[in-house]
């Protein structure tokens, strides 16, 4: 068992401190796997390095300590404080971090790591035996035992984190720490992942806490959970129950935002942002952004209470109302649609306030609304008339050198048409691996095709670039991935802003130009008092998006390209951004190219949807045409692989080879994972087909 | 003040450099001697005091004198070098990273074979050739021909992976055009480097001057702490125990290296420290 008693820690930061962790008591308990939840900065990995007795300068405890609690050989037991957690290490205890890449010595193969780690904490003897024996543990695991003989750069990230898990596993400590083990890797591996946690923690009967931002995988794998919020546990309790019951208003906005397949009610995202941990509320840290915060609130800070069997919160509700059960909230959904009734002001910025509630109906209707039968993966040939057409597409790269490189398909006979007459979202998604990027890039002209056409409302791209730049800059405009990264951190944001509305004609003068972006903040939540004058570290990463979208707006473009545009920003602020794209959609009339590997964002926001494989375009459709009938073997997967909250995975269920690497050139490239994979598929490449009316797939089963 | 966040390296090493600035160029236009450089013009090998501050030389020159004139001559070599190379180095580093293609290939082509060509023997070549007759800017311009790849090939680099950077995109998504993008999405990131560069290019300036005209390559007709160290030692100035002629362009040159080095290794913690890292 692992007790936590009142521990903080902090962060010296010379002239201030960062409370990191404050005040946290909970207990892990025997074969159980903890999950800690939080959006980033709240200090959940920081708690979990206080876990693992990894303190170091500028990291201090301020208060409190970790006590490790085993039974000794004589049945006794035996209690391993902080600061001599460190000599259990690997045996007692062990850390699983995040990022695999990193964390293995990349000149030594793994056969010496392993040897490496158990040699310190184990009389080694034979070797050959003892690699047998890790063979033997790998094999146990359903890891090939030929990734000994490999070097760390030769295994991809899914495989070095297994590998890791294995290593970490190996001596059987009582307790296994995993920081975010899964962020950064595709569904598909983040499932085999989460199975292998949960398979080794069923063989092995030890305690597990795993750290994640991600609801869902919390709600595949953790028994028991807690949520952090600013450096405090805000709620403790049963998986189960606190996904049915939550009880702090924090957790049920968590929950309630967390987009779902098949579910098309309008998701909030939970306004504003988290505190600064240097100069903390002196109240309860989650006030500013509760709905229910009251003056109390404010003054002093809420202790955890007990509101059902191992279920505590911390919440000056659950102390003062006796609201029994579920008398406060419905579960889940009921609690996003309370959260949503109650104002209209909840957004930062005041613009928003006017549109919402027209503009996100109009949405809806949209989304709703009879499928458009122009959108097509073939040529249709409107002329003039699409206002994107992609024409047999295709990208090569080259890896290595002149003689012994290999060439990699990144996009292969990609075709597309979109409609010009009602604005539309279409979501691309896929593997990390698949293309979808390098299909963002060739639109954006960062990346050339080598062959193929893309045309706007009828015009070359390439050509267009050439001639007129301005024009084609007016037309599609980009959004990227990380906002910090999209604005250099050396000047304030709104440079940037003047110069998209100057340098491309939108506005006559500085002072027609001041005005135009006001109005393009407004629209997208924020107030130009709030972002002039700013570097890109000011804001929080959500609002920093929406800075981006704005400019990107600027131009009344018809096309914005998104390439994941929510994966840096909290799960918190995610639907806020989202459903901005909603709201623009229709209020500027602009359409919007979605690069996500998140399907149930995807299929939130979007209007349709093509999933990438390798390069190919496996299947095209409308939204929910494709994610609630999926066609396809692959787009199959990717579905059951996403961590849902409500349906739990099937531990049992053999896992789908995750490695296969080779790039088959002669049939369908996804016969070596495929499960209904025929002879033919092996020889011959399929054809996309209209399997239904409007949606398209690239599979033999359907021809 | 200004230099209120600056540390001991910065502050040591700036006002040390300011002394000499100040004595290159301030002091030395109140010389009172037409010609530092003449032979004669005093007696000979006299203690410093009665009129020479710090005596005079076994040919007969003042030098207190000599020994500014020789900074002042220094200075500006080392300035006009460092100045020429790095504001070329780092606008063709930048150009050719930016643009790619085959405008980066030429200029890479150039630069590296440039950095590949050993300069001191070119440089004993082009002095015995020109012995004696080559003026300080037609100097500076030699040895910038030698030093500005330095600074092109890290500005490039540089400029390379800034290039990939998504800001990059942004701004071309907001129309602007490449000089713009230069001067204001990447120069900002080069620039405290380019301020190192500079003084680093001032230091080699100077090194590479004095060595030449130590082996007697160097300008004869003006005075540089290089050519000073070369007389007193061509005339036995150590045997002979005058210490002053030998000593002074020595401790100059020594200090000055020390100065600008300060300043240079100030002033990178100075710079790590304001990006907050």
């Amino acid at each position: 068992m692992l007790h936590l008693r009142d521990v903080s820690a902090r962060y010296n930061l010379l002239d201030s401190y960062a409370n990191a962790v404050d005040n946290v008591a909970f207990t892990v308990g025997d074969n159980e796997i903890f999950g800690i939840a939080g959006e980033s900065g709240c200090g959940k990995s920081t708690l979990l390095k206080v876990m693992y007795d990894l303190v170091r300068y500028p990291l201090e405890i301020s208060a409190g300590k970790v006590e490790i609690e085993m039974l000794g050989a004589g049945g006794e037991k035996i209690l391993i404080p902080t600061g001599e957690i460190r000599n259990a290490w690997w045996k007692c205890i062990s850390y699983v971090p995040q990022g695999a890449m990193h964390v293995m010595n990349p000149v030594s193969k793994i056969k010496y790591q392993f040897f490496d780690t158990i040699g310190k904490h184990r009389k080694t003897g034979n070797r050959r035996l003892l690699a047998k024996e890790i063979a033997d543990y790998l094999r146990e695991l359903e890891l090939a035992p030929e990734v000994l003989d490999a070097y760390p750069h030769q295994l991809s990230g899914g495989m070095r984190q297994r590998v890791l898990i294995a290593l970490a596993t190996f001596l059987s400590p009582s307790i296994i720490l995993a920081d975010e083990p899964t962020t950064a890797l595709d569904v598909i591996v983040q499932r085999s992942i989460l199975t292998m946690f949960k398979r080794v923690q069923r063989k092995v009967k030890n305690s597990m806490v795993i750290v994640s931002h991600d609801m869902g995988v919390h709600y595949q794998i953790a028994n028991r959970m807690g949520i952090m919020y600013a450096g405090q546990m805000v709620e403790i309790g049963p998986t189960d129950e606190i996904f049915e019951r939550p009880r702090h208003p924090y957790t049920q906005m968590l929950i309630a935002a967390l987009p779902r397949i098949g579910d098309n009610s309008q998701k909030e995202g939970i306004p504003g942002k988290p505190p600064s941990l240097r100069e903390p509320p002196p109240g309860c840290r989650f006030a500013e952004r509760c709905l229910f915060a009251k003056p109390e609130c404010r003054r002093a800070q809420p202790e955890m209470s007990i509101v059902g069997e191992n279920h505590s919160a911390a919440c000056f509700r659950l102390n003062s109302e006796s609201a029994g059960g579920a008398g406060l909230w419905g579960a889940g959904a009921a609690g996003g649609k309370a959260a949503a009734a109650h104002g209209g002001g909840r957004e930062a910025g005041a613009g928003r306030e006017a549109g919402n509630g027209g503009v996100v109906r109009a949405g809806e209707t949209t989304t709703a609304g009879q499928p458009n039968g122009k959108a097509d993966v073939r040529g249709s040939g409107v002329p003039g008339g699409n206002a994107l057409e992609i024409r047999g597409l295709s990208k090569q790269f080259r890896i290595g050198g002149m003689i012994f490189g290999t060439k990699i398909m990144a996009a292969e006979d990609v075709n597309i048409s979109m409609p010009a007459d009602r604005p539309w979202i279409l979501s691309i998604v896929g593997e990390s691996g698949s293309g979808k990027t390098t299909l963002a890039k060739m639109i954006l002209k960062l990346v050339e095709p080598s062959g193929g056409d893309i045309l706007l409302r009828g015009e070359p791209i390439m050509e267009l670039g050439k001639d007129r730049p301005k024009e084609y800059y007016k037309r599609v405009q980009p959004i990227f991935q990380n906002p910090f990264s999209a604005f250099s951190p050396r000047k304030i944001v709104d440079t940037y802003l003047y110069e998209t509305a100057l340098n491309l004609d939108m506005a006559a003068s500085r002072a027609d130009a001041k005005r135009m972006i006001g109005e393009t903040l407004n629209a997208v939540g924020l107030d130009r008092d709030a972002v002039f004058g700013k570097y890109p570290n000011q804001f929080s990463g959500g609002e920093l998006q929406r800075v981006s979208i704005a400019r990107a707006l600027l131009t009344k473009p018809d096309i914005i390209v998104a390439d994941e545009p929510v994966a840096m920003i909290d799960a918190s602020l995610r639907m806020n951004v989202v459903n901005l794209f909603k709201q623009l959609k229709t209020a500027y009339g602009v359409n919007f190219i979605y690069i996500t590997h998140d399907l149930s964002t995807a299929y939130y926001v979007s209007d349709y949807i093509a999933t990438m494989y390798r390069g190919n375009i496996i299947e095209f459709g409308r939204a929910e045409a494709v994610l609630e009938n999926p066609l396809h073997p692959y787009t199959q997967l990717l579905l059951d692989s996403i961590p849902k909250v409500g349906l739990r995975w099937d531990d049992n269920m053999a896992l789908p080879d995750i490695e296969s690497r080779e790039y088959q050139l002669a049939g369908c490239k996804f016969a070596g994972r495929c499960a209904f994979a025929a002879e033919s598929c092996r020889n011959s490449r399929p054809a996309m087909r209209e399997a239904q009316e409007g949606h398209w797939v690239l599979c033999f089963k359907y021809s | 003040m200004f230099f209120r966040h600056w540390n001991i390296r910065l502050r040591v090493g700036a006002a040390v450099t300011l002394l000499f600035l100040v004595l290159g160029f301030a002091v030395s236009s109140f010389c009172p001697i037409p010609d530092v450089m003449a032979w004669g013009s005093f007696p000979k090998s006299r203690p410093p005091g009665g009129g020479h501050i710090l005596g005079t030389t076994a040919l007969g020159q003042d030098i207190f004198w000599l020994a500014v004139m020789s900074l002042r001559n220094s200075l500006l070599l080392g300035l006009l070098t460092a100045f020429l190379s790095t504001a070329l180095g780092v606008a063709v580093g930048l150009f050719s990273g930016l643009r790619g293609g085959a405008a980066d290939r030429v200029a890479t082509l150039f630069t590296d074979s440039l950095i590949a060509v050993p300069n001191l023997p070119i440089l004993i070549l082009l002095g015995s050739i020109l012995k004696g007759r080559i003026p300080i800017p037609a100097l500076a311009l030699v040895l910038t021909l030698f030093s500005w790849p330095w600074p092109a090939r890290a500005t490039r680099s540089m400029t390379l992976s800034i290039r990939e950077s998504d800001f990059i995109s942004t701004a071309r998504f907001s129309g602007e055009g490449t000089l713009k993008i230069i001067a204001k999405e990447i120069f900002p990131f080069v620039s405290d480097w380019s301020v190192a560069s500079f003084t680093n290019a001032i230091l080699s300036a100077i090194q590479t001057e004095s060595g030449l005209a130590i082996i007697g390559m160097s300008s004869n007709t003006m005075p540089t702490l290089g050519t000073m160290i070369y007389w007193a030692n061509d005339r036995s100035a150590i045997l002979s125990e005058q210490w002053f002629w030998i000593g002074a362009p020595v401790v100059l040159v020594t200090l000055l290296f020390i100065a600008l080095f300060m300043t240079l290794s100030g002033y990178q913690a100075y710079a790590t420290m304001r990006r907050g890292k």
